[in-house]
């Protein structure tokens, strides 16, 4: 149990020491963000600026959009699926960022030194990458196994099923990372295998983090949901729904922390942080 | 909450049946007797056997249909069927040979006129063989052991304003029936639970595993019933009514939801419109597997389903307060269901989301719902070019549901405008006017214009035609000698519409406008410039087709659109960083 709450801590003081580590993923998401919000450009060119209807867009909830929708169902229709199509293909580009820059944040985290993030990022960046296809192979497989169990179970039981299983995925994705960075492996197959191997030895703690990180996440989300009526479609809403994005981020991050933190421990690898980390009995 | 008043007594029926569980089929004798409501000399009556319709994929309701009804498809080797074996006077005179049998129709030559007031029996024997549950009837459920019996036995036409309603039964089209009285034994297995219209009258032992329930209904126009071995129970009240649930075991998570509905609804209408003339109302579900049996109504029996939707997912809320409303819409006021359709579905349709809103009843959950309403502002922006007021064979099935939709957010304007008050009022004083009779649109219109004044934008714009309301705020002008706030009618309906003007001075002026003319301005004094215009403030035309042109403002809202724009970005964000990430 010590054990366990050194990872636990461990995992906290990486990613307050190493706060710099959010802002590459969160600027390119900002990015990113910033050439989704492509529909308001084409309001202002239409003049729809000064329609009192846009603010009433901006103040969110769900009968606005009906209403923008019954307006030209065609023509809303299509924007929305550029948009969802340019989500689609940003969201993918997001992703190659993530395959680029948690090799360098792991490395931060397990200790390596500032001139050494971008080598790191480096040399992770291919084998990240075809970890990340073999997660997508698998979350498609999963999502067939639930629609399968749905047949069974019902469509809110294969649903729950579906869900369980994407977040062990995502989880054996972080401890790969770890392992990669940690033991110096390239092969995502090899990895992916080390990262079962590794959370099946350790079940309990590596799913004790990995659920502390999901109910973080629910909270912070019930947290928004709590305060955007309040703060309704003022400016300072842009600004909270920052805070919220770098939270999200920042837990995400954590996790990795928390996964490398746990591989170090379990490697006897703890050097530079001076901690004796014991394995959590498991 | 009993109404005191008495249907007239046009067409009665005594029957004594038998529901064969295995052979699946209903048979047995009727007494119908008939009263002539006219001022005619009849020398004939019309027949309606309904289930002939299911008898091949020829008949009319089968070409209009392609076999299909609300999604299900009727199966080619279960079809349905009804067989006359007897029809006859009490004397034995036998009209029978003399019969002309077409389609769904029988008419029936008389030896001597019926004169207009008296009455006349008819003893009929028949057998109706039940189809796989199909277009509200027949049977389904686990080992096949559910019946829907409605449609199921011969039935008088009905002889109004000077002519016999002799349209045979079209796919879209429901019914058109006289009011009278029904006592009705039904013989069934003596494990099987009989949920029937009307009040139970009593049960005994038949012997050889059969025992008889009998039923009895008054001032009605129809007579239903279900049966199933697996049919639980629960009761309720609403006020002075009795509401009978019959459900499947597999569906007790939505008991609740059928009862709250259920109690609800009635009250609710009975407070709006007028009371429930009857002291009871029974509620069937049905299984998934007979869906097409479910979102029925008979007088004083609805039908519902979960239809796969988790209890108080609002989904049989939906169905059953808007089967609730057909017991006002047309239960108590017989009008033609298939001549004009939308005084039955559109009144009912409007009443059941009104219900919907005004108990805070949403589709989904709580945290995630959507507006009952939902559904019928996308089903008439679908097509909202649609007149709603045909005859229910001049549209298509996928057209159809325009007669529900778009009357049902008329109806909501029309509320809206007037005052919900003035307009329960106005509905009220249809419903006394013509309860117990056959009103006609004509009817309904002249009713509601008697409480509510001229309305002929919803009568005949929108109703009627194939318009739209759209209203559209023009650019701000202000000028040295004042500044104008401009509107124009880009729909052809001419619906009144309110125009809220804001000027620089925090000041805030509205102005009505009567939607006759193309376009509208308001002027306002020079020193005080406009600077917002917004048409409806208040959303009373919820049937509006557009209303993001509904305002301006004399300058960029430069604030909101960061907003909005912060808004879409964030939104990808979090897309992209719950996906992107994943591993």
């Amino acid at each position: 149990m010590q054990g366990f709450r050194d990872v636990f801590l461990q995992g906290w003081r990486a990613t307050l020491r190493h706060w710099r580590a959010v802002l590459p993923l969160y600027v390119v998401g900002l990015l990113l963000g910033l050439l989704q919000a492509w529909p308001l450009l084409g309001a202002a060119a239409r003049g729809a600026l000064s329609n009192p209807f846009v603010g009433t867009l901006a103040g969110g909830g769900i009968e606005p959009a009906i209403d923008l929708f019954l307006s030209d169902p065609g023509t809303i229709s299509a924007a929305a699926g550029l948009w969802a199509l340019g989500a689609f293909v940003f969201t993918l580009l997001f992703g190659v960022a993530y395959n680029f820059f948690s090799g360098g944040i792991v490395n931060a985290y397990l200790g390596g030194s500032a001139r050494s993030f971008w080598s790191a990022c480096r040399r992770t960046f291919w084998p990240f990458t075809g970890l990340g296809l073999l997660l997508v192979v698998l979350a498609l497989l999963i999502i067939v196994v639930g629609a399968v169990l749905g047949e069974a179970l019902g469509q809110r039981g294969g649903l729950i099923v579906a869900l369980v299983l994407l977040q062990l995925a995502n989880l054996l994705g972080e401890y790969a990372r770890a392992l990669a960075v940690a033991r110096d492996r390239r092969n995502p197959f090899v990895l992916l295998g080390q990262a079962c191997r590794f959370c099946a030895r350790y079940l309990a703690g590596t799913l004790a983090l990995a659920l502390f990180g999901v109910l973080m996440q629910l909270a912070l989300a019930l947290l928004y949901r709590a305060l955007a009526g309040a703060i309704g479609g003022s400016l300072l809403a842009v600004v909270w729904q920052q805070l919220i994005v770098l939270a999200w981020l920042w837990i995400k991050l954590l996790r990795l922390a928390w996964a490398a933190a746990y591989v170090r421990a379990a490697d006897g690898l703890d050097v530079r942080l001076g901690t004796d980390v014991a394995l959590p009995a498991v | 909450m009993q109404a005191a008043q008495q249907a007239p007594q046009i067409a009665s029926y005594r029957m004594d049946v038998r529901l064969d569980s295995a052979a699946k089929t209903v048979a047995g004798t009727e007494r119908i007797t008939y009263r002539n409501p006219s001022q005619d000399r009849l020398p004939e009556l019309w027949l309606r056997l309904y289930l002939r319709a299911f008898r091949d994929l020829n008949t009319l309701w089968m070409k209009e249909s392609g076999g299909q009804n609300r999604g299900f498809a009727i199966q080619p080797d279960e079809l349905g069927d009804m067989t006359v074996t007897k029809l006859a006077l009490p004397d034995g005179t036998d009209l029978l040979p003399s019969a002309i049998l077409t389609d769904t129709l029988m008419r029936v030559p008389l030896p001597l006129p019926l004169a207009p007031g008296q009455a006349i029996e008819l003893d009929v024997a028949w057998s109706s063989k039940l189809p796989r549950v199909f277009a509200r009837t027949g049977y389904g459920g686990r080992d096949d052991s559910f019946f829907m019996v409605g449609q199921w036995y011969p039935k008088m036409a009905v002889y109004d304003r000077g002519q016999w309603d002799s349209e045979p039964w079209h796919a879209n089209s429901e019914f058109f029936n006289d009011f009278g009285s029904y006592d009705v034994s039904i013989d069934v297995p003596q494990d099987y639970v009989v949920a029937g219209a009307g009040v139970p009258a009593g049960e005994r032992d038949a012997g050889a595993g059969v025992k008889t329930l009998r039923f009895t209904s008054e001032n009605v126009t129809d007579f239903a019933f279900a049966a199933s071995p697996d049919f639980k129970t629960r009761s309720a009240k609403a006020g002075g009514v009795d509401i009978a649930l019959f459900y499947l075991p597999e569906h007790e998570a939505s008991v609740d939801e059928y009862l709250k509905a259920a109690i609800g609804a009635l009250q609710s209408f009975s407070a709006w419109y007028g009371a429930y003339p009857h002291p009871r109302l029974t509620v069937v579900d049905v299984p998934d597997n007979a869906q097409g049996a479910g979102g029925m109504e008979y007088p004083t029996l609805v039908t519902g389903g979960t239809a796969g939707a988790p209890g108080g997912s609002g989904a049989v809320a939906l169905v059953i307060s808007h089967e609730i409303g057909h017991q006002w819409w047309p239960m108590q006021t017989a009008t033609n269901e298939g001549r004009e359709p939308w005084l039955d579905e559109g009144l009912t349709e409007y009443s059941g989301i009104r219900y919907m809103i005004d108990s805070n009843t949403v589709l989904g959950t709580s945290a995630f719902g959507v507006s009952a309403a939902l559904l019928d502002q996308l089903g008439y922006a679908n097509a909202p070019h649609q007149a709603a007021t045909l005859p229910a064979w001049k549209y298509s099935s996928n057209q159809y549901g325009i007669v529900y939709s778009k009357t049902a957010i008329g109806l909501w304007t029309l509320e809206r405008v007037v005052g919900t008050e003035r307009f329960r009022k106005a509905m009220a004083a249809y419903l006394a006017e013509y309860r117990f009779k056959h009103p006609t649109a004509s009817d309904f219109r002249a009713a509601i214009e008697h409480s509510l004044g001229d309305q002929r934008w919803f009568f005949d714009d929108y109703m009627n035609g194939t318009g739209v309301i759209d209203y559209a705020a023009l650019p701000i002008a202000n000028a040295a000698n004042g500044g104008t706030a401009g509107i124009v009618r880009r729909g052809a309906v001419r619906a009144p519409v309110e125009v809220r003007v804001t000027l620089a001075s925090g000041a805030q002026q509205t102005k009505t406008w009567d939607g006759q003319a193309e376009q509208a301005n308001f002027g306002f004094p020079a020193g005080d410039p406009v600077i917002r215009v917004q048409i409806d403030p208040e959303r009373k035309l919820i049937a509006e087709i557009d209303v993001t042109n509904n305002g301006v403002s004399a300058s960029p809202e430069v604030g909101p659109a960061l907003t909005l724009g912060g808004r879409l970005m964030f939104w990808f964000q979090m897309i992209a960083q719950s996906v992107g990430l994943f591993g």
